[in-house]
């Protein structure tokens, strides 16, 4: 019984701030993908499905893009301006 | 006697703002009045600051409109094509010049100095009231911009007060994150340097969005990231979005 998924192991349902806090050089995996969730004050009240979602962006590849670069596999700069985040409301 | 490469025909005055009105014989003072002048790419025609001393209009050609900022940066105002004026309502600021005007390609301008185009007002009182018209139309997009520029910076102070208020006090829910202590609109007001009407206002349009939901005393954040991209002034949401699932 686990209140919180463990940080260490990225999943959807990570909230952001805690992958950051556990690993601060995965946010270059949202920097790449011209995300402001580093440093951003509402990383702790949203899961990385979440961050996925309000940029409009496939959430199992952010979390697969967060395990290989926890694996070693970090992305470099430069990274590209903050791109604009999805609009309508999301379909489920 | 109007000097330059060539005399232009009136006709080239045709659809100008400042001449509309004027009959076939104030068409040909007005050439009568005017100089030409070849300009060569990059050349430039009137700087930033400098005395008004003519009024200008391109014949052929592209004139780019630049305003050097404090830090030394250009921001380009406007690009000038054939029939259109340039520098023309300079005549009537204190301040000289409010732009660089350069020429983007090589083209003719035509030009008529300051005191002669007074002249040619007093004779044909319709240029005079031409170049009113344009001024107004001037202040109105000033003033459009104003506001615009004002009610962004509103909205942005109030976003950036609720982000800071979810950071030190936010509670996750299933619906968002919701500010775990009361505050009237009035409260957030006051911290913000703005009005209540102000304040409800700005917040209805974000209930309307969907972005954050309040009753009498409290707030919740429906859209976390579309209030920081407010307040942090992120790129607007794309216009129809395709249904992004997650994945």
């Amino acid at each position: 019984m686990q209140p919180r998924p463990d940080p260490g192991l990225p999943t959807r349902d990570s909230l952001v701030s805690d992958i950051l806090d556990a690993r601060p050089a995965l946010g270059a995996v949202f920097l790449a993908r011209g995300m402001a969730c580093p440093g951003c004050a509402m990383s702790g009240f949203m899961t990385v499905g979440e961050a996925a979602e309000s940029y409009g962006l496939p959430a199992g590849e952010l979390v697969d893009a967060l395990r290989a670069a926890a694996a070693g596999d970090v992305p470099a700069g430069p990274f590209p301006p903050t791109r604009p985040h999805a609009s309508a409301e999301v379909t489920p | 006697m109007p000097q330059g490469p060539f005399r232009p025909d009136p006709s080239v005055l045709h659809g100008m703002a400042l001449f509309n009105g004027l009959d076939a014989a104030g068409y040909a003072d007005a050439i009568a009045q005017a100089r030409t002048r070849r300009i060569v790419r990059g050349e430039v025609i009137f700087t930033q600051g400098a005395p008004c001393d003519a009024c200008h209009a391109l014949i052929d050609g592209r004139v780019k409109i630049q305003q050097g900022g404090a830090d030394g940066g250009q921001a380009v105002l406007r690009f000038v094509g054939p029939g259109e004026m340039f520098g023309t309502l300079a005549m009537f600021m204190a301040g000289g010049y409010p732009a660089d005007a350069v020429a983007a390609t090589d083209g003719v301008e035509i030009l008529w100095d300051t005191p002669v185009l007074r002249a040619l007002m007093l004779r044909h009182p319709v240029v005079a009231l031409n170049a009113l018209e344009m001024l107004g139309g001037r202040l109105q997009e000033m003033q459009v911009r104003v506001r615009e520029l004002s009610t962004a910076r509103v909205e942005r102070r109030i976003a950036n007060t609720l982000v800071r208020l979810a950071r030190q006090a936010g509670r996750r829910t299933e619906e968002g994150v919701e500010i775990d202590f009361p505050i009237t609109r009035q409260e957030l007001g006051e911290m913000t340097g703005t009005t209540l009407h102000t304040v409800s206002r700005v917040m209805s349009g974000w209930e309307a969005q969907g972005i954050v939901e309040g009753g009498r005393q409290h707030v919740l954040v429906r859209k976390p990231h579309a209030l920081v991209a407010l307040a942090e002034d992120l790129p607007p949401p794309r216009p129809a979005a395709p249904a992004a699932t997650g994945g």
